[in-house]
């Protein structure tokens, strides 16, 4: 069976189905119930003169009444391509931190391997993209939201330990389901989405099964896999000696694969396995993560879902309803020229529905924040801030004339010096990185004209001058970093000449802290993220408040 | 809050409308099938006329559903609100104090006493959630007698609403490392200037610094974490919370009185460094306006359309048309059933 075709299997709201299968058939049997009524009754009256009922209408009414019932379940048939704007990827690492990934057929054990993986992998991901961070043992749990401070998750990552969790079972699909909410709240977003299970794969008996790969396609999410442990397995460490089965024997633990192939299989993922030394191919598993993302940044990317096929079904109940009411052998002989009409009009709905293309009359999903700013600029043209916004958005997509263009007109129209000094800085970073440095220095200038005091116009001036002379005396120069497509050419923080308070002067000062020490003390700075882990952790879990209730 | 917003083949309705019309014409000038009888050719070239509801409502039912459906036909738009992605905004990292002495109980909600960490949550919790759905990014600190990140920036107000709630006074230990928890929010303030950076300009980075009390313990002082901040561009606004002096402190079910003083001249000194500002919040109230004026203070000029997602939404047709299809058979097939 074709992965895509079970990820395009299904219902979209299978929730509904129960009732719309208990109305259908009830409507099915009061309906059959009062046709035997109105036959008896036809025939006390008339005896073997009563004329002969015809079933069709009924059988034409009920079947179209399934038609609707079924285009309102959301029938998923194939699946269909759709564009994602460039913004990268936002991934869940689902870390298993169940009793099994104690074992130490990875020296030192499983879960020290797969945290190491998993910052690894984090250290792969691109400016633009969102991490969170998930663990799983009896329950799953979510102990990070969503965000752009790979740098953070990554600390949390190596501070997730084996007494994150209380009971240490293992419920993948409960891991699963959890990793899944932050997708709950924006669940049609155009961004790729992923989830990165790390774990040995084993289940607990009797955890259910399926939820987690049923939400997972519903999120749009793809489930990769990577499994840690050895065929061979090894036994589970408890206190001082080894976790054991009721008659004594110690447990063995091994790498399961099974499960973890299945759910990546339904949700057109991916399972890694780790190698006898813990090792994973991280280059190949963060290119698998990205794989729907752009390959740069701004670059639009593309991803399979699940095709939701309503306007077939609309379309043959419409159609039936519309025979029925419009058919003379059902409800007599109407005049010609109005069932005329209603055929011509009926022939010409169904003439559409074949000729267009793709899945008929079916509106597209669609967000564009580029479409969705120039439509306001249709309606207030020259609007500066549209302008720049729109350059800014043309950037992210790599669409970088257009940009410069709009950054331009944005430059020319702003009436506020400051706005007019940010477009001529983007239309410096713009120009920077095709590595027009002449036009880079000319809107830089431009940029410190209308805002002397803007820091990171004037460092990007100097670099620019620096650049241009040294081109001028030696192949070749520098190379600039632009840390981020919306960040574009942002220096190092400078420090700000003043504050805005005038009440400084009421407290000592100590010496200002250069650059260096800044960075320094902030590298120092000290976290206590497995506080926070638990924190996440115990958060998820229903507690009584120890504040009083007065 | 979901919008209709047109229909993506508007043509389609115009024929399928044309089409029922025609059709319900051509019904209602179409005698109803019946058995014969008699007299009733008389009657009706005597004028005799019969209303028929069953058969007009039957009819009314008919139209609406084929309608609804043509409706569904011609692609139903829906449009809601998407989390902007190019829209400015600010890096807000918020630092909450968690220490023991935030189980005082001279707070207040809804008119009831309460502790001073209860009323923190509920109005910080409001505050991030307003401040992400307007576009900026959030970040949670919660510091006692060590700090440690409880969310890195995120956009995520249901999530960061969730950790504030989950707070508890002495997890973070029973003192108060103001100068480590300040550096610490800084770093996260400054995620976006790391490698795995924004990808959206940011317009400013702010600390909102929360403590009832003064610093005690940590390793880096007050006026270095200011200077860090001051360095690193990161604005801090300072806000005491406590009347101050001997306050009921809960203690599990019962209440005792402890000395707590807050130090004002700190906060003030660090918002003055770092071109923010300090607030004191006595009362309940107080901190209520305390937020809020923190947030006319922190404002992004956001006059750019807001971003919408474009979706179909067939659903709600759909169900109208199953619906009205159920109650025509109802009525005209089931409790009124001609004959034959």
């Amino acid at each position: 069976m074709s992965p895509l075709w079970r990820l395009g299997a299904g219902l979209e709201h299978p929730e509904w189905a129960t009732a719309a299968l208990v109305l259908w058939l009830a409507a099915a049997v009061a309906v059959a119930a009062a046709r035997r009524r109105a036959r008896r009754r036809v025939h006390a009256l008339l005896g073997p003169r009563a004329p002969r009922a015809h079933a069709a209408s009924d059988v034409i009414v009920l079947v179209a009444l399934a038609a609707v019932a079924i285009a309102l379940l959301g029938p998923r048939i194939g699946t269909r391509s759709e564009r994602l704007p460039g913004g990268g990827v936002d991934v869940v690492v689902l870390l298993d931190v169940s009793r099994s990934m104690d074992a130490r057929d990875l020296p030192p054990s499983r879960l020290h391997r797969a945290r190491r993986a998993a910052r690894e992998v984090l250290a792969e991901l691109r400016p633009g993209d969102r991490v969170a961070l998930a663990a799983f043992a009896d329950r799953g749990v979510l102990l990070t939201p969503l965000s752009q401070d790979l740098a953070a998750v990554a600390e949390l990552v190596g501070a997730v330990d084996a007494d994150l969790m209380r009971d240490r079972g293992s419920d993948l699909d409960a891991g699963v389901v959890a990793a899944l909410r932050p997708f709950a709240s924006d669940e049609d977003a155009p961004r790729a989405r992923a989830v990165l299970v790390l774990g040995d794969g084993e289940r607990s008996p009797g955890a259910p099964r399926g939820a987690g790969a049923a939400e997972a396609i519903r999120a749009r999410a793809r489930v990769v896999s990577v499994a840690f442990g050895s065929e061979a397995g090894a036994a589970v460490p408890q206190g001082d000696g080894w976790l054991r089965d009721r008659n004594g024997a110690p447990v063995r633990s091994r790498r399961d694969g099974e499960a973890l192939r299945a759910i990546a299989s339904l949700t057109d993922g991916a399972v890694f396995e780790a190698d006898a030394w813990g090792e994973v191919d991280i280059a190949a598993l963060a290119a698998e993560l990205r794989r729907d993302a752009g390959g740069t940044a701004g670059e639009a990317g593309r991803r399979r879902v699940p095709a939701v096929r309503v306007a077939p079904f609309a379309l043959l109940g419409f159609l039936l309803l519309a025979a029925e009411l419009g058919s003379p052998w059902i409800r007599g002989r109407p005049r010609r020229s109005w069932a005329r009409a209603g055929a011509a009009a009926t022939a010409a709905l169904l003439a559409l529905a074949l000729l267009a293309p793709g899945e008929p009359f079916a509106a597209s999903d669609s967000t564009d924040a580029v479409a969705a700013l120039e439509a306001h600029l249709r309606g207030h043209p020259g609007d500066p801030r549209a302008l720049l916004a729109l350059g800014l958005a043309r950037a992210e997509r790599g669409q970088r004339a257009g940009a410069e263009r709009a950054f331009r007109a944005a430059a020319l129209l702003a009436r506020d010096d400051g706005l007019a000094a940010l477009a001529y800085y983007d239309l410096g970073v713009a120009a920077l990185e095709r590595g027009a440095l002449a036009e880079a220095r000319d809107a830089f200038f431009d940029a410190v004209a209308l805002d002397p005091g803007s820091p990171r116009a004037l460092h990007n001036l100097e670099w620019t001058l620096a650049a241009l002379a040294a081109r001028q005396q030696a192949p070749p120069p520098p190379t600039l970093r632009p840390e981020s497509s919306g960040d574009r050419g942002r220096p190092k923080p400078t420090p700000q000449p003043e504050g805005r308070e005038g009440d400084r002067a009421r407290h000592p000062r100590p010496a200002p802290l250069d650059p260096d020490e800044v960075r320094r003390w902030l590298e120092q700075a000290e976290d206590d993220p497995r506080r926070g882990l638990r924190a996440g952790a115990r958060g998820s879990e229903p507690q009584p408040s120890r504040d009083p209730a007065w | 809050m979901i919008r209709f917003d047109g229909f993506g083949h508007p043509l389609v309705l115009v024929v399928a409308t044309l089409a029922v019309a025609a059709l319900v014409l051509a019904a209602l000038r179409t005698p109803p099938r019946g058995l014969p009888w008699p007299a009733l050719p008389e009657a009706r070239s005597a004028g005799a006329a019969r209303l028929d509801l069953v058969r007009g409502a039957a009819l009314l039912l008919r139209a609406g559903a084929l309608l609804a459906l043509g409706a569904v036909l011609a692609g139903p738009i829906a449009t809601r609100p998407a989390s902007p992605t190019t829209a400015p905004g600010l890096d807000l990292v918020l630092a909450v104090d968690v220490s023991p002495s935030m189980r005082a109980l001279d707070a207040s909600r809804a008119g009831e006493p309460g502790t001073r960490l209860a009323l923190a949550r509920e109005v910080v919790a409001r505050f991030a959630e307003r401040r992400t759905a307007e576009g900026d990014r959030v970040g949670l600190v919660v510091f006692g007698e060590t700090a440690f990140t409880r969310t890195p920036l995120t956009r995520d107000g249901a999530m960061l609403a969730d950790a504030l709630g989950a707070l508890r006074a002495g997890q973070a230990g029973d003192a108060t490392a103001l100068g480590d928890a300040l550096v610490l929010a800084v770093r996260r303030a400054l995620a976006g200037e790391s490698p795995g950076g924004s990808g959206v300009p940011r317009e400013g980075r702010v600390v909102v610094l929360l403590t009832d009390g003064a610093s005690n313990a940590g390793t880096v002082p007050v006026d270095v974490a200011a200077e860090v901040a001051r360095g690193a561009d990161v604005r801090v606004h300072a806000v005491g919370i406590g009347t101050g002096g001997r306050v009921p402190v809960a203690d599990g079910r019962r209440v005792r009185f402890e000395q707590h003083d807050l130090d004002t001249a700190v906060l003030t000194q660090v918002a003055a460094r770092t071109g923010g500002r300090a607030f004191l919040a006595r009362s309940s109230a107080d901190l209520a306006d305390v937020y809020a004026a923190i947030d006319g203070l922190e404002r992004v000029r956001r006059p750019l359309p807001p971003q919408v997602r474009r979706r179909a939404r067939p659903e709600p047709l759909l169900a109208a048309a199953g619906g009205l299809l159920l109650c025509e058979i109802l009525l005209a097939r089931i409790a009124r059933r001609r004959l034959p």
